[in-house]
């Protein structure tokens, strides 16, 4: 190690060439250090050059050709160790293999970032190096496996930048493909690649037709650029003069004839398309209808080893002058007519000595064709949105994030609802500007929301009143709709219009933020489901009241509380409407949780999605007790019947149903097979969405009544049971009406149905006016069919409004007289009638 | 239908057999009983549980099977089968045999002097009146399992009857079929009641070869009187012949909770309360474990019908509920069960697993 003194080093440098040296020393040889040196054309650096043992390294056909020692230049920058030195040859013999750029550069990492540690240093390195030297020996730089090394262009980036959004064609086999790109110029240096066309097919006649072939607005500038897909790979880097790309590209047959050629006609149906009617100035003879960008392809992409490659592109920014020399040698030499031979053979030599001359220019390229690249989102919950059609209702603190996932997810399709105005105190926490006060939110956001992917996602906005405007939709054409308004009416108006439609609505996510955006709430009601938003939430309200384990207490208190809250939030107090407290960290993270878990709810298979809802809570400090992290609840869906009276739905709970069906298997075993039997039903009427949700059953009171043709529901114990399950469900659940049973025959009601249906409720201290009478029946073998296997009997439901008053007496217990001596049960849990029977049924103990 | 429960059945004589039998029938009417992959017996619960898994197919023929069985009682018959000459003969022989071999063993309170006992009595009761030449593997329900679990008292191991196998993790696999009769008296000699039931067997050892060992067979109650450690999630294959990943147990627990103030001055008194003692406190641990479970996310949940459960802890109690008080006093014992005990114990069962279901099969289905 020598002249390391004389050269002013960073104290980082010092510290690499001590590394250096400690490594020299301890590696016997294998590696040596022969100058340090201030490197000439990057102030600051410093190279020290080292020489690597290659003699024993196993080496195959394919590998690299090492010599027995290879020396190397290492450039350590001023402030290593926190940039990557890099390495370079002082020869070009590895030029052309993978991980070599530029001929001498050796690529050692493939992201820094993540693969270099500071700590490591110079061993680090160096170990990095001699895997290089190991892996081109054995020609495995390009692992079976691995994707393979693009080649490289050095980039000019005053030629431009060129997208490449689909995917590009390939070679044949043993011929290019020539034809051209549609670009659409979106500013002024860049241009993205929005569709193919190949020679032998027809080009798009028109500016219209061009924008149409491309989907693109119709005030899109578009234009074609000569594009060439070669059959061969060409090299791991592209040269820098036209010279040396002219002659790689005569290996595969494209002469500069055939570039020459087909530049010029791509310039003059440039000129067709942007000129109609050849209105171009006499003047701008010399002026290109549009930039001459040449597209050049290799097979160059795909996965090391095995399978098709894919094309690899770079473009080529040609001057314009290419664009005149093109349009005569399209004129002459492709002309198709003899004369002008002479005179084209002229215009080609012209042409390839002035291609010979220039530098080539390659223009920035950035990968969005869906063939090369992988979307970062692709193995993510957000991967259900791509292409979907989705409606937020709602741009608020949950709305408006909700509607930018969508879009980032890139959603076909978004609508986003809101007629409210964006207003300074919502800059705390919801994503606008103060240029927008004043402005309706949903316009601000659509506008914001369609820069995202105009290509992909097309983002309108619907401001108004959302009930009324909702009417105007064709909700069947979304695949989703996110209810971010949380608004009691909103869903109200929801679960009634989704109840009404004969056709299935989308699924349905409604979501909620606790009041000091602590908790959130996300209530699934999948496609097809029996309840939509206000349901999923009104069982998750029972199912957090009813847990005996408390852990839904807190939901409770936030969400659905049996007290209004005393303490709310009023931003402007005495003025404004009241909110919840909550900064933009609380209402974004709340709404990824929520929106991740429905996403994942909705991958599911469609048969095991059902109604669910998610909880989430946000985190405390490090030093307080966490809450609990996110839990599903899950429902299986109810049984509907329509009410005769009302035409409301009657939305059975599968546990109201198994209890009934318990309560009548039971029947079955111990009274025998025609004994009615019945019990009170627990739920409640909603009026203003047409729902009667019959949450629980119960078997007849001890004091009931049960013969073959009759059921009459007794009194004993009801007052505690209703009053216990209030208690126990937050009053959500009270007494609703009665079931029974006609086993073996119609549910229909009977005469002496009808006649009680007036008098149907019972002499409690809070008898409603109306009760539900549900009655359970059918045929023989449909009813046999329901006690063996669970498959639904008819129902009969009837919102029976009480005429008479509420009997303040329980009636005697005895079978109305008209029956006749017949033998009748008590309910309960009693195993035998209350008069003795001669027979005794099987299975009745006696 | 997939069968994903498992079925527990505590100990405690021919109240827990009516307890259960209670219990089945609110199974039956909630239609769970065809979704029951494993059942699990100790004692009493095993009794019933062979009754019902080697018994009729249909329910209420197998209800008026057991209905009768317990109204009968076994007490009487075990006393008769236990005087009957060829077993008077049996023992003679076998105290002569003892003597000669020194299976008086002064090393280990072990004693094996009445290889024909009144346990035996009661195997041979059982085989009369309700399993006959039945083996563990003729149960009748397709798909389901039993479990019976005694006691070896010589080594203190768990000596498990199954309908798939049966042996003991320390000397390995049972290779002889096994009589339903046997291992529902063997599971069933509570110690402070029958005397240990001797017999040998030939293991198979896990690392292949076979042996003859002889085990003295009690009361399976002595540590799990609940039968559920069976049943416990997550058994490795290693340790355990019985391995069933149920993901909801149903626990039967005939237990009475505190036990009634009395000073027990006789011998006999003071061990029976000892045993008593020892069974109730390995309940309350066991429920407590049904419960570590369900919080850790082990199984998805458990419904515990106990029969001790004070009345005013059941949140929706039917409103003829039979109290507690009504059953307290009934022994765990074998003996004949008059119509007024049978009835308030069986409906005590029902009702108590008909109110507890849809709270804990609430919280399950979500």
């Amino acid at each position: 190690m020598k002249d390391s003194a004389t050269l002013e080093l960073t104290e980082g440098q010092q510290l690499a060439l001590d590394q250096l040296h400690r490594i020299v020393q301890a590696s016997h040889g294998a590696v040596a250090a022969t100058h340090v040196a201030a490197t000439a054309n990057r102030p600051g650096y410093v190279e020290a050059r080292i020489s690597v043992g290659c003699a024993n390294l196993p080496r195959t056909e394919g590998g690299l050709r090492l010599r027995s020692v290879e020396a190397v230049t290492l450039l350590i920058p001023p402030d290593f160790p926190f940039r990557a030195p890099s390495v370079r040859t002082r020869h070009t013999r590895f030029a052309g293999a993978p991980h070599v750029n530029w001929g001498r550069h050796l690529c050692l990492y493939r992201s820094t970032a993540t693969e270099w540690d500071p700590a490591d240093g110079m061993y680090g390195f160096v170990n990095r190096l001699l895997d290089w030297f190991e892996a081109a020996a054995a020609g495995e730089l390009d692992r079976p496996g691995d994707p393979l090394h693009p080649p490289n262009a050095l980039t000019d980036h005053t030629a431009g930048l060129l997208v490449i959004r689909r995917d590009a064609p390939v070679a044949l086999p043993d011929r290019s493909w020539l034809g051209a790109a549609v670009l659409h110029q979106v500013n002024e240096t860049r241009c993205d690649v929005v569709g193919w066309l190949a020679i032998e097919d027809p080009w798009p006649a028109s500016p219209e037709q061009l924008r149409e072939s491309a989907a693109l607005p119709a005030d899109a500038h578009a234009f074609l650029a000569p594009a060439v897909v070669t059959t061969k790979h060409l090299t791991f880097e592209y040269p820098l003069t036209a010279r040396e790309l002219v002659d790689a590209l005569a290996r595969d047959h494209l002469t500069p004839r055939l570039l020459l050629g087909l530049t010029g006609i791509v310039a003059d149906h440039n000129r067709t398309l942007l000129h109609p009617g050849g209105d171009a100035p006499a003047d701008e003879e010399d002026t290109p209808a549009a930039p001459v960008h040449l597209l050049l392809g290799t097979p160059s992409r795909g996965i090391a080893g095995d399978g098709p490659r894919q094309t690899h592109l770079v473009a080529w920014h040609l001057p314009d002058f290419a664009d005149r020399v093109g349009r005569l040698a399209a004129d002459t030499a492709f002309s198709g007519r003899p004369q002008l031979a002479e005179l084209g053979d002229e215009v080609i030599q012209f042409g390839t000595e002035w291609l010979d001359r220039l530098p080539t220019r390659w223009m920035r390229i950035y990968e969005a064709r869906p063939e090369v690249t992988v979307r970062r989102d692709h193995a993510t919950p957000a991967a259900w949105l791509r292409g979907k059609r989705i409606l937020v209702l709602g741009a608020g603190a949950l709305g408006a994030p909700v509607a930018e996932m969508c879009a980032r997810a890139g959603a076909a399709h978004l609508t986003v609802a809101d007629q409210a105005l964006v207003h300074p105190g919502i800059l705390a926490r919801q994503p606008y500007t103060d240029a927008d006060i004043g402005h309706f939110k949903a316009s601000v956001l659509v506008d914001r929301l369609n820069r995202i992917d105009p290509h992909t996602t097309r983002v309108e906005a619907l401001v108004g009143d959302i009930t009324t405007r909702l009417s105007g939709l064709d909700l069947h054409t979304f695949d989703l709709i996110w209810d971010c308004t949380a608004n009691r009416i909103v869903r109200a108006r929801l679960e009634r219009a989704r109840r009404t439609d004969a056709a299935p609505w989308p699924h349905l996510a409604t979501l909620m933020i606790g009041h000091h955006a602590t908790r959130g709430l996300a209530a699934l009601s999948p496609r097809g489901a029996t309840g939509g938003g206000a349901d999923v939430l009104r069982r998750t309200a029972l199912a957090a009241h009813t847990d005996a384990t408390h852990v839904f207490d807190d939901l409770i208190e936030d969400f659905f509380p049996t007290q209004p809250p005393t303490e709310l939030f009023q931003p402007e107090p005495g003025c404004s409407d009241t909110t919840f407290t909550g900064s933009a960290a609380d209402v974004t993270a709340l709404a990824g949780q929520l929106v991740a878990g429905i996403l994942h709810a909705l991958a599911a298979p469609a048969d095991r999605r059902t109604m669910a809802t998610l909880i989430v809570r946000m985190p405390v400090g490090p030093t307080v007790a966490q809450p609990a992290g996110p839990r599903w609840l899950t429902w299986p869906d109810d049984t509907l019947v329509t009410d005769e009276a009302t035409g409301y739905d009657v939305r059975i709970t599968p546990a109201a149903l198994a209890e009934m069906r318990a309560e009548a298997r039971r029947g079955a075993r111990v009274r025998g097979p025609r004994v009615e039997t019945g019990g009170t039903l627990l739920g409640v009427v909603d009026d203003a969405t047409g729902v009667i949700f019959v949450d629980e059953a119960t078997g007849p009171p001890p004091d009931s009544l049960l013969t073959e043709a009759y059921f009459r529901h007794g009194l004993d114990g009801v007052s505690n049971h209703l009053a216990a399950r209030r208690e126990a469900t937050g009053n959500l659940s009270r007494f609703l009406g009665m079931w029974h049973t006609h086993p073996h025959t119609a549910a229909q009601p009977s005469a002496t149905d009808r006649a009680a249906m007036t008098s149907l409720t019972l002499p409690l201290d809070d008898a409603p006016a109306r009760a539900l009478v549900l009655i359970a029946g059918g045929p023989g073998p449909l009813w046999r069919k329901w006690l063996a296997t669970g498959d639904g009997p008819d129902f009969y439901a009837h919102l029976a409004a009480r005429t008479a008053p509420a009997a303040t007496e329980p009636p005697a217990p005895e079978v109305p007289a008209h029956l006749g001596p017949v033998t009748w049960w008590p309910g309960g849990y009693a195993i035998r009638p209350h008069r003795s029977v001669p027979v005794p049924r099987k299975g009745s103990r006696s | 239908m997939t069968r994903t429960l498992g079925l527990a059945l505590s100990g405690g004589g021919s109240r827990a057999a009516a307890f259960h039998l209670g219990c089945l029938r609110a199974l039956h009417d909630r239609d769970l009983l065809d979704r029951i992959r494993v059942v699990s017996g100790i004692s009493g619960g095993s009794l019933l549980a062979a009754l019902w898994a080697y018994g009729p197919s249909d329910f209420a023929d197998f209800d008026i099977r057991t209905t009768d069985l317990l109204r009968r009682g076994l007490q009487l018959d075990i006393a008769r089968q236990a005087f009957k000459p060829s077993a008077a003969a049996r023992n003679l022989t076998a105290a002569a045999r003892a003597s000669t071999r020194q299976l008086f063993s002064r090393h280990s309170d072990v004693s094996v002097a009445r290889p024909a006992n009144r346990t035996d009595a009661l195997a041979a009761v059982l085989t009369h009146k309700a399993f006959g030449p039945q083996t563990m593997a003729d149960v009748t329900h397709p798909g389901l399992d039993v479990v019976l679990t005694a006691t070896d008292l010589a080594t203190t191991n768990a000596v498990r009857f199954g309908s798939t196998r049966s042996g003991c993790s320390r000397y390995g696999t049972i290779t002889e079929p096994i009589h339903v009769a046997t291992a529902v008296a063997a599971s069933a000699a509570y110690p402070a009641l029958l005397p240990a039931l001797e017999r040998t067997f030939t293991f198979q050892h896990p690392g292949g070869h076979n042996q003859q060992h002889t085990v003295l067979l009690t009361d399976g109650g002595v540590y799990d009187n609940l039968g559920l450690s069976v049943l416990e999630p997550g058994r490795s294959p290693h340790h355990t012949q019985h391995v069933y990943d149920v993901p909801f147990i149903i626990s039967c627990d005939a237990g009475l909770g505190e036990l009634a103030l009395k000073a027990p001055h006789f011998m006999p008194g003071r061990l029976n309360r000892s045993f008593a003692t020892v069974h109730r406190k390995a309940q309350d641990s066991a429920r407590s474990r049904l419960h570590e479970w369900a919080a850790s996310g082990r199984i998805d949940g458990f419904a515990l019908a106990y029969l001790g459960m004070k009345d005013n802890r059941l949140p929706t109690p039917p409103a003829d509920l039979v109290p507690r008080s009504a059953v307290a006093s009934y022994p765990t014992n074998f003996a004949a069960m008059t119509r007024s005990d049978l009835e308030a114990i069986t409906t005590r069962g029902e009702q108590i697993m008909r109110t507890v279901l849809p709270m804990y099969l609430r919280r399950a289905h979500r």
